[in-house]
């Protein structure tokens, strides 16, 4: 019996004794190596043809050539020696995988069900995660790769919820975007229409199917698909759904699978996350070429996460444009919006912000700051680069009607107004007041003579507050 | 509608949060409890061997489905339901005592009726897993009982596992209960065997609650054992 095996032997000959199970899934069972930082996954099955070998062998030599440092993913680092089919791998300590977000233990009563859902981090700290998870994404798909099964089990997060690393299990499973589509496995409820159906095999696409699923489920805590039709009915009208033969259950003109369970969608999607999800699951459910790709994803996400702050009163997370707090109704607390926009050298005397059609300077993006949520501005927002690296730049905090600005990257920045105001942020914090009225401080994150982006500050009072 | 509209909309809903339970995987036991259970520690091994099998189910993670377990034993004083289907992880086992003879016509009936009884197992349920244990031969009509379990819309689709325990125990029937030639009845001399057996199905269970897709049957071959 597999699960007696006391230790496995890699293709250098080294030992490897295995401990506590770890896991199992549809195609093998993971192992932690004693007392190392290791784990060991044995394939199931009777498959152990050198056809089948010579494929592991590939996806994992595949896997090794990638810069890890891009790619969040438990690392192989050996096959194991026949009669074994497997491999030794980096083993993850302090993550578990995003199903932890996903599903609530079962009859929790209304208040629990969000005291859970705010323990777990709330909307803010989901958006920023699933934010990961699809730059990840991004990443192997900009090597020409797949992922193939995207899936809460497959995508590890931090435990501690002040924590946001993530980590993609499961190397066995990547492969190239042109490779035939044999050994497909998907795990139920992730897996495109056309997998289940059998028309297509994996590609970038059906990852993007999975990846939004899991966006709908991990903000909502209910399946698109499963409305209460589907989840009062037999497992075999679940297979139908899953094979994209139902309609969403947010479906614009066809209420049929309409869903009574989960949070209301317009509390936890932004309107710009909801239009990606019809996108991808009303016209992109059966047409492929209809879905959002990751990357519209990571950007959305992220935009989303850059627009929420929490509660001072309740610890809810919510959207800025909302006046006050979905849970508590408490009014948003004073905040301070940096609105990210581009500076264009050519523009009038010795440059200026680069306008819209409208006249006014155009915002390429923006992000909130609250005593609870400190503002931390990276390469994402200071360079519009959607990477896996979010180097920290700046810190900003809303410091009673101002802001205190803080280089955290060692570099010096400019922070002027139009009428000649000049201070330097550094790594000694500087404060600025701000009004509400008009934003004056322009933070620059580069010379005025070269393209670059610059940060203008506005301080919103609390809600309902006239002063 | 004003923003405060809006508002107080969305704080409603916040009010009155609900999630879709998982569906329950029903594992139904049919246990012989003859005297004859009572020799040779067999009793003591199939006691210790559910056990583990329960707790196993109860470790399960319960957002793709919910095992709930069900006992059906036949024995003395006629076929009982021993524990009615009832979440692993909320179960504490009650262990077997063998005595009497092997009333399994009379088990098989109420094993139709439960799987049958939408009060019991809901029409979202996952097709139920049954697991006949004996190792003897029946005293009562078990000929027409196994035919109605065969036919009847939602018991016959159960995935269906049988154990022999001894010398003694009745092949033939418990091959005719898997129902397919293909299907195989497992054999047990030792105390070691029936542990082995109730791992088989408990992997095959749970492999089910997770692989690609609960509701199809686990292929055999792909188990190591
Ligand atoms: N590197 C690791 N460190 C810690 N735990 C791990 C690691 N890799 C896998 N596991 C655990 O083992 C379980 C099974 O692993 P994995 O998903 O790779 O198996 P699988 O057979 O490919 O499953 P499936 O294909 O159904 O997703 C995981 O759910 C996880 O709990
Ligand atoms: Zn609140």
């Amino acid at each position: 019996m597999t699960t007696e095996l006391r230790f496995v032997v890699d293709q250098q000959g080294v030992r490897y004794t295995l401990g506590k199970e770890l896991g199992r899934g549809g195609q093998g069972v993971v192992f932690a190596v004693s007392r190392r930082k290791l784990a060991v996954k044995l394939i199931w099955g009777s498959d152990q043809s050198p056809v089948r070998r010579e494929r592991l062998r590939n996806q994992l030599t595949l896997v090794k050539r990638l810069e890890l440092r891009d790619l969040p993913i438990a690392a192989p680092l050996e096959m194991l020696r026949p009669p074994e089919l497997g491999y030794v791998m980096e083993l993850l300590t302090g993550m578990q995988p995003l199903s932890s977000l996903c599903h609530p233990a079962s009859g929790l009563a209304s208040g629990s069900l969000l005291d859970w859902y705010q323990q777990g981090g709330g909307l803010r700290r989901r958006l920023r995660l699933l934010g990961r998870i699809a730059a990840a994404l991004a990443t192997l798909h900009g090597h020409g790769l797949v992922y193939g099964d995207p899936s809460p089990y497959n995508l590890f997060i931090s435990a501690a919820a002040d924590a946001e690393e993530i980590r993609m299990i499961d190397a066995d499973n990547l492969r190239y975007t042109s490779a035939p589509s044999e050994g497909i496995f998907f795990t139920p409820g992730y897996g495109a229409p056309e997998l289940v159906s059998g028309r297509s095999g994996v590609n970038t696409l059906t990852d993007a199917y999975a990846l939004a699923v899991m966006v709908f489920q991990t903000l909502t805590l209910v399946h698109p698909l499963c409305g209460d039709m589907v989840s009062d009915g037999e497992p075999e009208l679940e297979e139908q759904a899953m094979a994209g033969r139902l309609p969403w259950i947010e479906h614009q003109t066809n209420p049929q699978n309409h869903s009574r369970a989960g949070l209301p969608r317009e509390v936890v999607l932004s309107e710009r996350l909801m239009d990606l999800c019809r996108e991808c699951f009303e016209d992109g459910l059966q047409d492929a070429t209809k879905r959002p790709g990751v990357s519209r994803w990571v950007e959305r996400l992220y935009q989303a996460a850059d627009a929420a702050l929490t509660c001072p009163t309740c610890g809810w997370s919510y959207y800025v444009k909302v006046a006050t707090c979905p849970r508590c109704e408490a009014p948003r607390p004073p905040l301070i919006l940096a609105r990210i926009h581009l500076w264009d050298p050519q523009s009038g005397e010795g440059g200026g912000l680069l306008q819209g059609p409208d006249g006014k300077p155009r915002t390429v993006g923006f992000a909130v700051a609250t005593a609870r949520d400190p503002l931390l501005l990276d390469d994402r927002l200071l360079d519009g680069r959607q990477g896996m690296q979010e180097t920290p730049r700046i810190a900003v905090e809303i410091d009673g009607s101002g802001a205190s600005l803080r280089a955290l990257d060692g570099h010096g920045y400019e922070l002027r107004t139009s009428q000649g105001g000049l201070r330097h942020v550094e790594s000694e914090p500087v404060r600025i007041a701000l009004s509400s009225a008009h934003a004056e401080w322009q933070l620059h994150i580069g010379p005025r003579d070269k393209q670059h982006r610059v940060v203008r500050f506005e301080l919103q009072k609390e809600s309902g507050d006239a002063r | 509608m004003s923003s405060k509209e809006k508002n107080q909309r969305a704080m409603s809903k916040l009010q009155e949060v609900s999630i879709v339970a998982a569906r329950p995987l029903p594992v139904i036991l049919l246990a012989d409890v003859s005297g004859s259970m009572a020799a040779a520690g067999k009793i003591d091994s199939l006691n210790q061997a559910v056990r583990e099998m329960v707790a196993a189910f109860a470790e399960e993670d319960r957002s793709r489905a919910i095992i709930t377990v069900g006992v059906i034993t036949f024995g003395s004083g006629g076929a009982k339901l021993h524990q009615p289907l009832c979440p692993a992880h909320e179960m504490t086992w009650q262990g077997l005592a063998a005595a009497g003879n092997t009333p399994l016509g009379a088990a098989l009936n109420l094993a139709t009726e439960l799987m049958e009884d939408q009060a019991q197992i809901p029409s979202r349920a996952y097709r139920p897993t049954v697991v006949l244990v004996s190792d003897g031969q029946p005293n009562d009509e078990w000929e027409e009982p196994l035919a109605r379990l065969h036919s009847s819309p939602r018991a016959s689709k159960a995935e269906r596992f049988a154990l022999a325990i001894g010398d003694d125990a009745d092949c033939e029937m418990l091959q005719r209960f898997l129902g397919s030639p293909e299907a195989r009845v497992f054999r047990a001399h030792e105390a070691r065997q029936i542990k082995q057996f109730f791992r088989w199905v408990t992997m095959t269970v749970t492999t089910r609650s997770r692989s690609i897709n609960p509701n199809l049957l686990a292929a055999l071959e792909d188990l190591d054992y």
